[in-house]
């Protein structure tokens, strides 16, 4: 991996601090979908492949679970969870 | 990834070749020995097309030949080649539950193989090869689906010229051969790819159409126009942002080089300068030209009144004045004394005719007084004649005398002037011919050196240079202008959207895409920050470590150092800047470019072999010994190829810290240069296990025997 892994994690989890924690977790969930826009970005570097769909799907993803997770029922799902 | 093993087959002159390679964290290097024209750069070429295709070929590997050149085609007219390498690759995962880097180790094998019919000597066809990557596991080797690419997400193509390169390859980074811009293009496309900066760039360029995208729904989501305009701003402030900063950076890029090539346009001029500016050189022998010809005219002038001269009844009088001078002095004395003019002729003749003497004798012929008187005028009329020259002579004398004393136009000092007015004369022509020779010479020295034509390049490029600040002026204030209204679009945005209570689908998408945006742009600009001056910190470091300099001491190269603009720059004593390519030596060149890329690797993580062909070339003494400490020291696996003459002076080196020597022979080489019959019927490499203390029945050369630093391994 010629990219340091490591240290862009640690990046991203710093900047992802800065973030407003939207819901509970949300922050951890921004984090993942940074990692899953990398993840896809990295393999279209090797080959290429749908990248655009591929990151649009993650925001729309996280904008879904944003909704979900801040509406009403959202709120009710993050006492159920606490 | 660290090399652990590997076979080439019919590569070339590697017929049939096994190496092992050190994998040990404490002895990270592999010494590979060989001369010139042992196949050092071969295996080099056959490394790389084993994990990058034909991409690790010289040129695309089109008209790289794979099979041996002495190939027996009565053998076969289809020659198979494989290499087939088995490599370790260890990795970093976090473990989601404890937040904890686990390290991880997997052995795989990269095998690759293809065939080359040969069609006549010069012309042969390859079939397109085919890879396979298996992983190691407890039930041996197993293939990898995907193998080509699975290999990629271990080892990228593009950071193939950084891990496997040569001595001079590595230049390029600094050559003066390419532009400047050409130069930075590859220090920052080396930084770029090793560090991840371009994936994280496409990743911001995908989010933030992705976000554009979401801003398209609105009319779905029950927008009203004024939202669907915003929307449609936003998306088409953010395409002229875009634009805008990419132009920035592309007339960024042009006025640097702009900058260099207007240096380099003064240096010339400085030095053609220096040597003459030709077009004044030019005026200035037209002067002297037109200065020699008067001065010649002059002198035809003075000749001919020198000549002139010559032709004045004054001449005698000139060339005789101290003859003259003489002769007056002894003629006024003749006078002084009475001797001349002599007036007792007609005295005495009177007396003859009175017939009287005045002493009252008569005078008549043949008394004695008068036959005396009249001898006595016979013998003065004689000697009159004399007197009457002399008295002339006299008088003629005075007046040249006269002359010359008084006049001083007279013919001496006309003379005297006329020729020291030649002799000027003369004197200057000489040295005036002599500056039209010099002159002439310098001219003809300087025919390419155009001055007046290099100041006018000077003039365009700083007209251009001019042109370009100018449009950057204009599309910096255009940038911030579409940045000021993009940043006035998002509130009108975040207003009209409230108002309308936008569906929270789509709102919580938007919120989403920019958080993303701003968590990706934001991490991108804090590791581009930090990342470069750390990769610049670590080759200053290791560059003035392997050319043991000290800039606390004395030492001329103070500081190397990675500029902003991608520039790779070195430092003398008061800051003074020092062209890498132009103000080192060839070994500091070489460990400027070594220390550059073992300092990226160290930034990016990247755990890879450096492969190394011919890295201490030109390097002696105690810089070679540090550029070797140095490149072991910081490396994760180092492979060097390297002659005999390279290893000399670091066998110390090598005794402590190789993990594996080989030493690679050419049957080719017998018998003029290897001592033993390889017995081998076609030209091939071949290979032995003999350290540089060493030699054996395989790689034993002319002189070896004789060589007490080496012996005989059995």
């Amino acid at each position: 991996m010629p990219v340091n892994q490591r240290r862009f994690v640690e990046v991203f989890r710093e900047t992802c601090a800065e973030v407003p924690e939207r819901f509970p977790g949300y922050r951890h969930v921004l984090l993942e979908a940074v990692a899953d826009v990398m993840t896809a970005e990295r393999e279209h570097s090797i080959r290429h492949t749908q990248i655009q769909q591929k990151v649009s799907d993650v925001c729309d993803r996280l904008g879904d679970s944003l909704a979900a997770d801040s509406g009403e029922e959202g709120g009710q799902r993050a006492k159920r969870k606490r | 990834m660290k090399f652990r093993r590997v076979r080439f087959k019919n590569f070339r002159l590697l017929r049939d070749l096994e190496l092992e390679f050190s994998t040990s964290d404490e002895h990270p290097l592999t010494v590979i020995r060989a001369e010139n024209e042992t196949g050092k750069t071969t295996m080099l070429n056959a490394l790389q097309w084993a994990l990058f295709g034909n991409d690790g070929l010289p040129d695309g590997g089109d008209l790289y030949r794979l099979h041996p050149i002495d190939w027996d085609e009565s053998q076969a007219k289809t020659v198979p080649i494989e290499v087939e390498l088995e490599f370790e690759h260890r990795y970093e995962r976090e473990d989601k539950k404890t937040g904890q880097w686990i390290e991880n180790t997997e052995v795989y094998l990269a095998y690759r193989r293809t065939t080359e019919t040969i069609v006549n000597p010069n012309q042969w066809n390859r079939a397109t090869d085919s890879f396979d990557l298996m992983r190691k596991s407890d039930r041996g080797f197993t293939p990898v689906p995907g193998g080509e690419l699975a290999l990629r997400q271990i080892l990228e193509s593009n950071l193939k010229d950084l891990f496997f390169t040569d001595g001079d390859r590595a230049l390029s980074f600094i050559t003066s051969e390419i532009s400047v811009g050409e130069k930075r293009k590859r220090v920052q496309k080396a930084i770029r790819d090793l560090l991840g900066f371009d994936i994280l760039q496409t990743a911001i360029s995908h989010v933030r159409k992705a976000g554009a995208e979401i801003r398209g729904q609105v009319k779905e989501a029950g927008g009203t126009d004024d939202l669907q305009k915003v929307a449609a701003r936003i998306s088409d402030l953010e395409t002229k942002i875009a634009d805008a900063e990419k132009r920035s950076d592309t007339i960024e890029l042009q006025l640097s080089q702009m900058a260099v090539d207007i240096d380099s346009v003064e240096q010339k001029i400085a030095v053609a300068s220096a040597k003459g500016d030709k077009e004044q050189l030019i005026q200035e022998l037209r002067s002297k030209r037109d200065e020699l010809a008067s001065a010649r005219t002059l002198l035809d002038r003075v000749r001919r009144d020198h000549s002139a001269l010559f032709s004045q009844e004054a001449l005698p009088t000139g060339l005789l004045s101290e003859y003259v001078q003489r002769a007056g002095a002894m003629l006024n004395e003749l006078k002084a004394k009475g001797r001349i003019p002599r007036t007792a002729i007609p005295v005495l003749q009177e007396r003859l005719e009175l017939g009287v003497c005045i002493c009252g004798t008569k005078l008549e012929p043949g008394h004695p007084t008068y036959e005396h008187i009249k001898a006595l005028i016979e013998e003065q009329q004689q000697a009159s004649e004399t007197d009457d020259r002399l008295t002339n002579l006299r008088l003629i004398a005075n007046q040249r005398i006269a002359l010359l004393e008084s006049d001083d136009e007279a013919w001496g000092s006309g003379v005297k002037k006329v020729v020291e007015r030649r002799n000027e004369l003369e004197a200057r022509i000489q040295t005036l011919e002599g500056e039209v020779k010099v002159l002439d010479a310098k001219v003809d020295e300087l025919p390419e050196t155009d001055v007046a034509f290099l100041r006018d390049h000077r003039r365009k490029l700083r007209q251009t240079r001019e042109n370009l600040i100018r449009d950057k002026g204009i599309n910096d204030a255009d940038l911030r202008r579409y940045q000021q209204d993009k940043k006035q679009a998002d509130e009108d945005w975040a207003t009209l959207s409230k108002k309308q209570k936008l569906s929270r689908r789509i709102q919580s998408r938007l919120t989403a895409a920019d958080d993303m945006l701003a968590v990706i742009a934001k991490s991108y600009a804090a590791i581009e920050q930090s990342e470069i001056p750390q990769v610049s910190d670590y080759m200053n470091k290791y560059f003035l470590e392997m050319i043991v300099a000290d800039p606390q001491q004395n030492a001329i190269i103070r500081k190397a150092e990675v500029t902003s603009s991608y520039d790779i720059g070195v430092w003398g004593p008061l800051d003074r800047y020092l062209d890498p390519d132009r103000d080192l030596n060839g070994a500091s060149r070489r460990a400027l470019t070594l220390a550059f890329i073992l300092a990226l690797t160290e930034v990016s993580g990247t755990k890879a072999p450096n492969v190394i062909d011919t890295p201490l070339g030109m390097m002696s003494g105690q810089v070679k010994q540090s550029v070797l400490r140095t490149a072991i020291s910081h490396s994760t696996q180092l492979v060097l190829f390297l002659t005999r003459s390279e290893i000399r002076d670091c066998e110390e080196i090598l005794d402590k810290e190789a993990g594996v020597v080989v030493t690679l022979s050419s049957s080719a080489h017998y018998p003029k240069m290897l001592r033993n019959d390889p017995g081998a019927s076609w030209r091939k490499v071949l290979s032995c296990k003999c350290n540089h203390h060493q030699y054996c029945a395989v790689c034993e050369r002319t002189g070896d025997a004789d060589n007490s630093a080496l012996s005989l391994r059995k």
